[in-house]
């Protein structure tokens, strides 16, 4: 639907034509990066003081007349603001050349860095009505970013799918925090005040559900994901990149602040339900990743499922808690975090090429791309090492956040009793999810990237500004630096879980990543050094035996006595997909008509052959297109009592005062 | 031209015959007439052409069964003008047979549905028809490369798989171009025809004797069935009837032919699913036919026995030796059923549908697994005796497996039967009816139905048409196909075991 | 001394995989009849493709050009980082079992880009059904892992080996049983033989692990076919190390220990290698889409093995 669009070369051309006559003014560019960069930066000294220094908080009246305006840092927020101020300083060269060549609405471009400073305004915030003014105000910023397209349908559809889903999501968020705030009235939420066990449970039990649902939302937890999809394919490359990398990621800072510190050690089910909800939408986040042929769709996808697997460290965190087994919760806080800030340096990067992809040749369909490894070469190795990290291989920098996540899996204590049996069922989650993103991110890459162009302008595409290159670039070293040592966040860690759990994890971060109680222990360089030092062996070998062979030649392609294969003759991103949706059809529900236009009526002699494809999320259809029609329903029998008339208007009016009235008495 | 139907009565040996009729018709009833003898039960089994002076005479062969009927209808076209209206309508197969003759002798199929090149190279001048002798042989351009235009399945997402003509294996040219979403084919194309050895043409001008032993080389694993085929139309044409003992000779060289042929392809169908041994013990199995075909007649593909009126047979048939090969081979059968992957393999594999089966006249063990009851030997015999018939339903690579193997022991049982008739004394072959312009033969070779049609004017073949069974059963393979998935193409295609050479003539 | 069983690890490999690949070749041949080629085919062969002039396929880029040697790079790592000879290899510390399943997967995806980067359907093909079944043994594998390192309390692959060394009544028990079964379907798997691949077929259309290698040529197929074989015989010298460690070195001090830590090694491989090519002649290929069955089954021995581990009471010496 999105990509159709996108692809759909008219509109493709009479965009270009607008680019080049209605050119966004340089000194406005130029203003509005500096701005962001400005916010990025602040927000990143911010969050390392935040991490390093004691908790400070402060408080003004200037803006909220009743509550006033609380802030705070500890270093929980001091990682979330890291996350996003450190993606923002990077996103922003990139940024500039996007905006220098495409024309986007000045909504758009505006709310960029607005958008990059609600972001870090969210996890300072101290009180509940401030956290919900920021929430708010950073889901508003966030939505003229989705409404890049406004004058296509799927771009109005898209924007109005986030900004239902954000609502949604703010709506129970608003009354989870109305609960909290209600018996604990002003605590400040740094303080780490808990609500303790003289709360009732079910009201305890309700605003963690709500919490749940509407920071869910927005991290794309399933079946709340339905926006991601259609959101990011929208949203200018950058814009996806702070989205994805940063944004998604406060929903998961939502839940641990909320759902977990704010409510208490809280039962087990919620901790099980976490971790069912965290192993749901890592399956069906990677699973959608793997079969959807666009390329931002995909990565979409593939957000959730990272998110997925964070939910799942933090619902272990929360088990762990639970079962007063700090340690093991500190690792897999840390493991959880180490998800988070990888996913937000990798899918920045991987959006990041996205986005020059998207401003270079106007297409993300897969199926239309190929080749650019020569003619994008900056761009190719940046999400080559995007889809390395993604993959969660060795010397990506995802790797290590899932190492983790199955080290804290695999020394589950046996003493548990049943609750043992979520250690081989999430690390089933984990493996699958593992693999499953191995193949996604090998057919973004392989057919994307790699063999011959699919359409002409693929084909003549050049790589992008240099401006756009050193965003790719930082973003290419931040990722490897993460994965070969992460050293460099040790100490993040190490405040955040002593801060929350009161012991210092036993995980040594470095070079070499070890948990120092189990002897397990990985060490990236050595296995990089064993790499090259094999590599040398063979290269050495080869020269030495160079002159017994003839010269190499240059040959056609085997075509089995064909002399040129076409393009068509390329495997296909949907090719790619078709095994797993067989695999996975109850999952699937894959949608697929082949329409043949035959001469006789057994379709022996055809005179056209058409696939029809019509890809679809079986969870949007299955729930919410009939939520939206079951209200639609419910919505036409209200309307009946909308006749216009005052009398009745009034009469309603006081037939719902005498009820209030009746009920509250 | 008004039609006027001859009738006749015929004996192919003694005890058997066959009800003959002929008409000459004009192109504006030609489409009646064939439709007239289809509804009535009759099937196109071949159409040939033959230039002359001023015209080309097409002959459409349509036969019957219960009793054994063979029709032909001609008619002739002008040479300066080629046309005929097409029959596509009514007969997927005449369809196939206007686009050879358009493309041999440049007879245009009016209102055609698919009129693009069958048997013509890319590289043939655009005027030049092979089958026209009058024409001069012209000057190939090698380079001249045109791609077939294989017609595309629309929809981004689609990709193309290229395999052939040159293959991995030993096998003949053939062009697949598969049509694939993931391992689902959505549409198969078969491109053959990359040999074109001017076969028939090469029948002018041969002696009887002649033409039975090129007859050997149309399709090398069926060199019996042809030349069976060539000595039949040939004895047929000079109406010679051939005593029982020669007829059951004939009939259990044919089996043999069968046997050792079934035997091999049950073993490959074992090789393409990766039980090598099973293949090892088909080989096995097959190499010791061989032999015994070896005692039989000196050569191993059972070549240079057939003549005129003649067969030669060695005088002691081993019986023994047969028995020991059904033997081993229900042991094999045993292993191959037993087996619940090789099982699960064949099971539901490219569906051949028996509508479709019969739409396109598909033939032989192919027709046969889709429940289609077609046999020469029984429909159109030429011995007093027949095999157990036998069909199946489902139509897939199990059932066209299992149609082997219920072949090989019907083909077992068939030869004892035969044997005692070999020791019957009779009469050397006599010519019963008097010699006619043309001979038409229907011989079951191992893959199905051949038909031959030569016409013979003193002592010298004039018009030979030759068409294996795959002629009709290739395109049923890319139907089988839609949908099935790619890995298990290799599968099918030898559960079809369908002849290029036989087909590209 | 240590450095130098590593190295000696590393050509043990290198020099037996040949000949353990056609020594399978030999017994199945045998088993069917045949007589088979010689044991020296394997190594003839690369002797012959390294003499051979390469063809580079126009149209093909660098991801193309380098697969190969990052397929046999990684190759070598992995007959570096895990015990087969020897328990004590530099660095043995630091290999962790999950991070071996990566580098395994990295030498997959690097051919399965290779593949892709011909641009050609078989290519694409291959690379597509390589990764699916490589996606879907993912947890398979990483349960078997588990449930081997419940009785270590470690994932330490050289620690694992170490303690079923120290402690061989485990071997006994279910849930050793049980992983053993999924890691053999496994290795199976990932080796690419029947009956999920079938290594000597020659249609491409039925490939997996040849459709992807379709367009390497010359001394890059040497490569490829040596990597191969190595994987294969890495993975066979895993699985009996995990389950029999018996013969492995201890230390590397001595010379003694380490020829028996070789000669055992080459024996338990030969005699596993030679049990699976008995057992597939047995077999045939599975339908495609019967594979991640297989798959789904070896998952589900994988997952009763960590199960078990947890609820049924733990051997001791």
């Amino acid at each position: 639907m999105i990509s159709s669009q996108i692809t759909n070369p008219k509109a493709v051309e009479s965009d270009q034509i607008k680019k080049r006559f209605d050119p966004m003014g340089r000194f406005f560019v130029i203003m509005i990066c500096t701005l962001s960069a400005l916010v990025a930066i602040s927000a990143t000294t911010i969050a390392l003081l935040a991490i390093t220094r004691p908790p400070w908080h402060g408080s003004t009246n200037l803006f909220l007349a009743i509550y006033g305006l609380k802030l705070a840092t500890d270093p929980l927020s001091g990682v979330f603001l890291l996350i996003s101020g450190s993606l923002g300083v990077m996103v922003i060269p990139h940024l500039y050349g996007y905006l220098r060549r495409n024309h986007l609405p000045t909504t758009t471009v505006i709310a960029i860095p607005i958008f990059i400073f609600t972001m870090a305004l969210v996890p300072l915030a101290n009180s509940t009505p401030t956290f919900f003014f920021f929430w708010e105000l950073m889901a508003l910023a966030s939505v003229p970013l989705v409404a890049a397209h406004p004058n296509d349908q799927s771009g109005r559809r898209a924007t109005f799918v986030y900004l239902a889903m954000t609502q949604l999501g703010a709506m129970a968020i608003l009354v989870a925090l109305a609960i909290i705030s209600a018996s604990h009235p002003g605590t400040p939420l740094a303080g780490l005040s808990a609500l303790s066990s003289r709360d009732s449970n079910t009201l305890r039990s309700l605003a963690f559900l709500l919490a749940l649902i509407g920071f869910g939302s927005k991290a794309g937890i399933v079946p709340f994901h339905i926006w991601l999809p259609k959101a990011h394919p929208q949203a200018p490359g950058p814009a996806s990149a702070l989205m994805s990398g940063a944004m998604v990621s406060l929903g998961i800072y939502g839940i641990i602040r909320f759902c977990i510190l704010s409510l208490g050690t809280g039962a087990k089910w919620w901790a099980i339900t976490l971790i069912v909800f965290g192993s749901i939408t890592a399956i069906y986040g990677i699973l959608q990743a793997s079969v959807n042929k666009d390329l931002k769709v995909l990565l979409a996808y593939s957000t959730a499922e990272n998110m997925g697997l964070a939910l799942i460290a933090i619902g272990l965190f929360q088990l762990f808690r639970i079962l007063h087994l700090p340690n093991l919760a500190a690792e897999a806080l840390g493991a959880g975090v180490l998800i988070l800030v990888a996913h937000g340096l990798f899918k920045g990067l991987a959006f990041l090429v996205a986005g020059s992809i998207q401003s270079e040749i106007g297409i993300t369909d897969l199926d239309q791309l190929g080749g650019l490894a020569k003619i994008m070469p900056v761009s190719t190795v940046g999400f080559g090492i995007a889809a390395l990290s993604a993959s969660g291989l060795p010397f990506g920098s995802a790797f290590i956040g899932e190492w983790l996540l199955l080290q804290t899996i695999i020394h589950l204590p046996r003493d548990i009793g049943s609750l043992v049996l979520i250690g081989p069922i999430a690390l089933g989650v984990v493996a699958l999810t593992a693999g499953l993103s191995v193949l996604t991110m090998v057919k973004a890459f392989g057919i994307g990237f790699l063999g011959t162009p699919r359409s002409k302008r693929a084909g003549e595409a050049h790589e992008s500004s240099t401006t756009m290159s050193t965003s790719i670039i930082a973003l290419m070293i931040a990722n490897l630096g993460l994965a070969f040592d992460p050293g460099v966040i040790n100490f993040v860690i190490l405040h955040l879980s002593e801060s929350i759990s009161g012991v210092y994890p036993r995980i040594a971060l470095g070079s070499r990543i070890s948990i120092t109680t189990t002897s397990s222990a990985i060490f990236p360089s050595i296995g990089a050094a064993l790499f090259i030092v094999g590599a040398i062996a063979i290269y050495l070998i080869r020269r030495f035996t160079a002159s017994k062979r003839p010269q190499p030649l240059d040959e056609i392609r085997w075509g089995c006595g064909a002399k040129e294969l076409t393009p068509k003759m390329q495997y296909t991103a949907t090719s790619f997909a078709e095994p797993l949706e067989r695999i996975f059809s109850d999952i699937l529900v894959p949608r697929r008509d082949i329409e043949t236009d035959a001469f006789d009526s057994l379709d022996l002699i055809v005179k056209r052959i058409d696939l029809r494809e019509s890809p679809h999320d079986a969870i949007e259809t299955a729930l919410w297109n009939r939520l939206a029609r079951a209200l639609d329903l419910v919505a036409s029998q209200f309307r009946r009592f909308h006749n216009g008339s005052l009398i009745r208007y009034l009469m309603l009016g006081g037939l719902g005062f005498a009820v209030v009235m009746v009920v509250t008495h | 031209m008004t039609n006027s139907i001859n009738q006749q009565l015929h004996q192919i040996t003694s005890g058997i015959s066959v009800i003959r009729s002929s008409e000459a018709t004009d192109s504006d009833s030609l489409l009646g007439r064939v439709a007239f003898y289809l509804n009535e039960g009759y099937r196109l089994s071949l159409v040939c052409a033959k230039p002359l002076p001023q015209t080309i005479l097409v002959t459409y062969c349509l036969v019957g069964k219960n009793p054994d009927r063979r029709h032909e209808i001609q008619l002739e076209v002008k040479r300066e003008r080629p046309e005929l209206p097409s029959l596509a309508k009514i007969s997927f197969s005449a369809s196939r047979f206007e686009r050879e003759m358009a493309d041999l002798y440049g007879i245009i199929p009016l209102n055609h549905p698919l009129p693009k090149r069958l048997v013509r190279h890319g590289h043939w001048p655009e005027e030049w028809y092979p089958m026209i002798s009058s024409q001069e042989k012209p000057k190939f351009e090698s380079d001249r490369q045109v791609g077939y235009p294989f017609q595309e399945v629309a929809g981004s997402g689609i990709y193309e798989i290229p395999v052939g003509p040159i293959h991995a294996g030993m096998i003949e040219p053939g062009h697949f171009r598969f049509f694939a979403l993931g391992e689902t084919v959505i549409r198969l194309r078969i491109r053959l025809w990359f040999l074109h050895k001017g076969l028939e043409k090469l029948f002018v001008g041969k002696t009887p004797a002649e033409a039975i032993t090129l007859a050997e080389k149309i399709s090398g694993d069926t060199s019996f069935g042809h030349s069976l085929a060539m000595t039949m139309a040939i004895e047929d044409a000079l109406g010679i009837t051939v005593p029982t003992r020669v007829a059951s000779a004939r009939a259990i060289l044919l089996e043999a032919e069968r046997i050792y042929n079934h035997i091999g392809d049950i073993g490959a169908l074992a090789n393409d699913v990766g039980f090598s041994w099973g293949n090892a013990i088909a080989l096995d199995l097959k190499e010791e036919m061989m032999r015994l075909n070896s005692s039989l007649t000196q050569s191993r593909l059972l070549r240079g026995t057939l003549g005129v009126g003649t067969v030669k047979i060695s005088d002691h048939l081993d019986l023994i030796g047969i028995d020991r090969i059904a033997s081993k081979f229900e042991e094999l059968i045993e292993i191959l059923t037993n087996h619940s992957m090789v099982r699960d393999r064949f099971h539901g594999t490219a569906i051949l549908g028996v509508a479709q089966a019969k739409e396109m006249g598909c033939l032989g063990v192919v027709a046969r697994a889709s429940g289609i009851e077609v046999d020469a030997r029984i429909d159109h015999p030429f011995m007093t005796i027949g095999p157990t018939a036998s069909t199946l339903e489902t139509g897939d690579v199990n059932s066209r497996f299992l149609q082997r193997v219920n072949e090989i022991r019907a083909s077992v049982s068939y030869i004892r039967e035969l044997a005692r008739f070999l020791r019957v004394e009779e009469p050397i072959a006599q010519v019963s009816t008097p010699p006619r312009e043309s001979g038409f033969s229907l011989v079951e070779g191992w893959r199905g139905t051949i038909a031959h049609r030569v016409e013979i004017k003193d002592g010298i073949i004039t018009n030979a048409k030759i068409v294996d069974p795959s002629w009709f059963n290739w395109p049923s393979l890319p139907i089988a196909m839609t949908n099935t998935i790619v890995p298990d193409f290799p599968l099918v295609n030898k559960s079809f075991n369908l002849s290029y050479s036989g087909n590209d003539l | 001394m240590s450095y130098l069983s590593l190295i000696l690890q590393i050509t043990l490999i290198v020099v037996i995989s040949p000949l353990i690949g056609q020594l399978m070749i030999k017994i199945k041949s045998k088993a069917e009849g045949r007589r088979g080629p010689s044991l020296l085919q394997g190594v003839r062969e690369l002797g012959k493709l390294l003499k051979k002039g390469e063809i580079n396929p126009i149209g093909t880029g660098s991801a193309f050009a380098l697969a190969p040697a990052i397929y046999l790079v990684s190759t070598l790592v992995l007959s570096a980082i895990i015990p087969l000879i020897a328990l004590k290899l530099p660095g043995s510390s630091n290999y962790d079992l999950f991070w071996v399943v990566g580098i395994l997967l990295i030498g997959t995806i690097a051919l399965g880009l290779g593949g892709l980067d011909t641009a050609t359907a078989f290519g694409g093909m291959g690379a597509s059904r390589e990764l699916m079944v490589a996606a879907l043994i993912e947890p398979s594998i990483l349960m078997a892992i588990y449930a081997l390192s419940i009785r270590a309390n470690s994932s330490n692959i050289f620690k694992i080996v170490h303690a079923t060394l120290s402690n061989p009544q485990q071997i006994a028990s279910p849930q050793s049983a049980l992983a053993l079964i999924g890691l053999v379907i496994v290795v199976v798997a990932e080796a690419g033989r029947i009956p999920i691949d079938n290594p000597s077929t020659h249609l491409e259309l039925t490939m997996i692990h040849e459709a992807m290698v379709l367009e390497v040529n010359g001394p890059k197929l040497a490569m490829v076919k040596l990597a191969s074989s190595m994987r294969l015989v890495i993975l066979i010298g895993l699985v009996v190390n995990l389950f029999f460690p018996i013969g492995i070195s201890y230390s590397t001090s001595s010379v003694g220990s380490i020829i028996l830590g070789i000669v055992a090694l080459v024996i338990k491989v030969s005699l596993l290698a030679g049990l699976l090519a008995f057992v597939e002649v047995f077999l045939a290929k599975l339908r495609l889409f019967r594979v991640p069955e297989l798959l789904a089954g070896s998952f589900v021995f994988g997952f009763l093995a960590v199960t078990a581990s947890y609820f049924l009471p733990v051997i001791k010496a």
